[in-house]
């Protein structure tokens, strides 16, 4: 019987349903109406339902060895333990079928709680779990009950309890192994070796506590096998591997699994005094890390590190998060800026006489000590931020540079291979699409641009368009924090114009102020940025760039999901961007405009699209 | 600041939830609407009745297409920040209700718009659940980690998803929905537009229509049902009374 309580994310049972009888609002026994079916075996069927009361109960069917199931129940019936699932009845319906009524526990059975620890429980776990399961079965051996049947299968935490289910059932064991009714091969390896020759003391009971205590403490059971007859072969003959357990576990896992039964612990009370005075705390297996040899150190380096990172950073992502998106602006634009500042201080440092350095560096720090003043001033703030219904609305980050150019979910159906290979695609298509957008342009143009000026286009035009797609590709179908996105496309802003600046020296290319629009305006970042005749220099390059990609979301433009392949809004609002930038850094203007536009139209054109998400979906169900 | 108090149900809309009983995996109350009031199930103006030390009504969670929108009432966290006013919920969330209700929140699917919800403290739904729905456009039901509703692995992936006021299945294999075998899917009997209601068959399945009368006089509030079997499945739709 498994009452598992699905959380997406966790892994589903094992079990198959099989056909239930009964459907969702079938009422075979008076008083009860049955919602679902929860499992079914040999024995029969088990229900969830509830009461006309309200009580949720669980619904036994029992269809084999109805007597001596019968029997059995009889027995367990008035028992009552906190740590055992409580009979309530059994009844008979119309048809002359045998219900028994049940607890019904909504937790998670124990068997998912060791699939999730793979290498074992934490000792202290471990131990609730077993003293819980232990106290339970030392309560059914002083009423004279033998459970027979202990397994994790058959245990479950409901609200914080542990259950032991089961009790008083399932005696197919004793009355044959042959008769093919033994349920699973996960039965056997509880059994204890005497069964064979038709012994059911409550010695297997200690004998099943030991290979659960194993299996808690290591993740696993000391005997598998590929067949019910190898299992039970080596509870007959082999001798458990004990040497990942330490003390008292070593020692007590090997009494309750000593072959003698007469060598057991005689009772539960006996085999939970070796386990008295084991603080939580201690490691179940001796020496620092036995119980996970095949690891390297690192691996438990590595965490410590990352969180060591994440720790550091955490204040600075929550500070992050809290700004609203134009608040989030500013402090970029701020901390680009004080940057800057610095690096253009510190770069004069090598190159000018050390008098004439002092005053940019202190620039710089000033402004960076701005940027920490916000920081702190706006710190306290955040939750005000949150107040404010309509900045925190759902609706804003979707909109923005482009209401149509929704960011969804993607999908992660491709596998990588495939994903490398559009990629690659899209690259190669983007390249050729950037030369077409760069050529068609200077040939509509009245002032024909000079071969050089064209290949730079191109080449920049390409490798911004290379620098959204690759990032684009890895976000895809992952619901991701914007301002996270936006950083990465700030720093291979800079990195493009590092390359625009590189290729542009290496060309030799003049990028005069050509538009009607822009003449040289000196911007916000200062005429050291520039050379005499206007020519940016790197600065220029790296702040321009960096804010062609800060600001709007380019990878929204390689969504699959985009409602229009080309959307030349979008385009449009790249353009008017790259312009607008124009006072803050007076980039030589037609040229990065052209690159905006570019780059816009071979990421749209180069990256994959899809239509609508319920069409794929009933698509791939066709 | 003041609690945001919004009358967000009219009293001539009946409440849209409908139950989900999936054998052999769980029950799930599914919530149809844009918004989905959490708190004690004291009156009946909350959605998703939670038995913890709450308010009545301690949170609204609202869905605008593809996004979620987290309203509190009374003292709500979002992974252990708290909200002063309604914020965004992204994937794999953790909501936190008063001191001690913790909220799992999913949104598996990246083609669904719908979400998930997991009590993922010590505390129980009333009625009892193994998981709350909120329903977009549609809910899948199969194995692995895309699924709303996880569903042992050998079950093919099955799609609910709603036109109109109505809700379609759709699966790889053949289908018995409400007693009638097809191909790969259809119409589900259970719409909320249906002038009289369905009775309830005795087994659940089928809609009787010779019996089915008797029946309904019987028990005075039969709910509307609607039943698919698949090979290796079997769910079951049922009104949220």
């Amino acid at each position: 019987m498994q009452a598992a309580s699905q959380i997406p994310g966790t892994r589903p049972p094992r079990q198959m349903p099989e056909r239930f009888e009964y459907a969702s609002g079938a009422r075979p026994l008076a008083g009860y109406t049955i919602k679902r079916g929860i499992g079914a075996g040999g024995f029969g069927e088990v229900y969830y339902a509830t009461s006309d009361g309200g009580k949720d109960v669980a619904l036994k069917l029992i269809r084999r060895n109805l007597d001596v199931e019968l029997r059995g129940v009889r027995q367990c019936l008035n028992v009552k333990h906190p740590h055992l699932l409580a009979l309530y009845d059994v009844r008979q319906d119309e048809q002359g079928n045998s219900w028994v009524i049940m607890e019904y526990v909504s937790g998670e059975c124990l068997e998912d709680v060791i699939a999730r620890h793979p290498q074992g429980l934490p000792a202290g776990l471990a131990l609730e779990w077993f003293r819980g399961v232990a106290a339970a079965v030392a309560h059914l051996h002083e009423h004279g009950i033998v459970h027979r049947d202990l397994k994790p299968g058959n245990i479950f935490c409901d609200q914080g309890q542990i259950k032991l289910g089961d009790y008083g059932l399932s005696k197919f064991i004793s009355v044959s192994r042959r008769s093919g009714q033994t349920e699973s091969i996960g039965t056997v390896h509880y059994m204890a070796p005497e069964i064979a020759k038709g012994c059911y003391g409550k010695e297997i009971d200690i004998y099943a506590l030991g290979v659960l205590l194993y299996e808690l403490l290591t993740g696993h059971v000391p005997f598998e096998g590929e067949s019910v007859g190898e299992v039970l072969m080596k509870h007959l003959t082999a001798q458990p591997d004990l040497t990942r357990l330490a003390e008292p576990y070593r020692s007590t896992v090997a009494a309750c699994m000593a072959k003698d039964p007469t060598e057991r612990p005689r009772s539960v009370g006996e085999l939970l005094a070796r386990l008295d005075g084991v603080k939580h705390e201690t490691p179940q297996t001796h020496g620092p890390d036995v119980s996970k040899p095949a690891e390297s150190p690192l691996t438990n380096v590595r965490p410590r590190v990352e969180s060591g990172v994440r720790k550091a950073t955490r204040p600075i992502m929550r500070f992050w998060r809290s700004l609203t998106l134009p608040s989030k602006v500013v402090v970029s634009l701020v901390a680009v800026y004080s940057l800057m500042y610095l690096a253009a201080g510190l770069a004069a440092f090598q190159s000018e006489p050390l008098r004439a350095a002092p005053p940019r560096v202190w620039h710089g720090l000033f402004l960076g000590a701005i940027a920490v003043g916000v920081y702190w001033f706006l710190r306290p703030a955040k939750n005000a931020h949150a107040a404010n219904p309509p900045v925190s609305m759902p609706a804003v980050p979707q909109r923005g540079m482009n209401a149509a150019a929704k960011v969804a979910n993607l999908p992660a159906t491709e596998s990588t291979r495939q994903r490398v290979a559009e990629l690659l695609g899209s690259l190669v298509f983007a390249t050729v699409v950037a030369a077409a957008v760069v050529i068609v342009a200077a040939a509509v143009r009245g002032v024909h641009p000079s071969a050089q000026q064209i290949a730079w286009q191109w080449l920049v035009g390409a490798m911004g368009s290379w620098l959204v797609l690759v990032p684009a590709k890895c976000w895809e179908g992952q619901p991701g924090d914007d301002s996270r996105r936006r950083f990465i496309m700030l720093l291979l802003g800079l990195l493009l114009g590092l390359f625009a600046w590189a290729v542009a020296g290496y060309l030799w290319v003049e990028l005069p102020y050509d538009s009607p629009i822009v003449t040289n305006v000196t911007g916000a970042v200062g005429r050291e940025a520039f050379e005499p005749n206007g020519q940016p220099r790197l600065l220029a390059y790296l702040a321009y760039f960096g804010l062609l990609m800060l600001v709007p979301r380019w990878w929204m433009q390689a969504d699959p999901r985009r409602p229009r392949r080309v959307n030349l809004w979008s385009t449009a609002f790249c353009v008017c961007y790259a312009l607008v930038l124009n006072p803050f850094c007076a980039f030589p203007q037609p040229w990065a405009m052209s690159v905006a536009g570019t780059m816009s139209l071979a990421v749209q054109l180069a990256s994959g699209w899809h239509r609508g998400p319920l069409k794929i979906l009933v698509a791939r169900h066709d | 600041m003041k609690p945001q108090v919004k009358t967000h149900c009219p009293a001539s809309i009946e409440p849209a939830r409908f139950w989900l009983w999936v054998d052999g995996v769980g029950g799930f109350l599914v919530c149809e609407g844009t918004e989905c009031t959490l708190g004690q199930p004291v009156g009946a103006d909350v959605d998703v009745g939670i038995l913890a030390d709450i308010s009545s009504r301690h949170a609204v969670i609202h869905r605008r297409q593809d996004d979620y929108m987290l309203e509190p009432l009374r003292p709500v966290a979002i992974d252990g920040r708290k909200l002063a006013g309604p914020a965004l919920l992204a994937d794999r969330a953790t909501i936190q209700l008063g001191e001690s209700v913790r909220l799992a929140f999913r949104r598996p699917h990246p083609y669904s718009n719908s979400a998930c919800l997991a009590i993922a403290s010590q505390h129980r739904t009333s009625p009892l659940c193994d998981g709350i729905l909120l329903a977009g456009d549609s809910l899948v039901l199969g194995p692995g980690p895309r699924a709303h509703v996880q569903c042992p692995a050998g079950s093919g992936e099955i799609l609910l998803y709603r036109q109109q006021a109505g809700w379609f299945c759709r699966a790889t294999g053949p289908l018995e929905i409400d007693g009638r075998t097809t191909a790969g899917g259809g119409p589900l009997g259970f719409d909320r537009k249906t002038a009289s209601p369905q009775p309830l068959s005795p087994c659940g399945r089928g809609q009787g229509e010779g019996s089915g009368k008797t029946e309904a006089v019987l028990r005075p509030n039969p709910r509307r049902t609607s039943r698919v079997v698949g090979p290796d499945f079997s769910f079951t739709l049922e009104e949220a009374g």
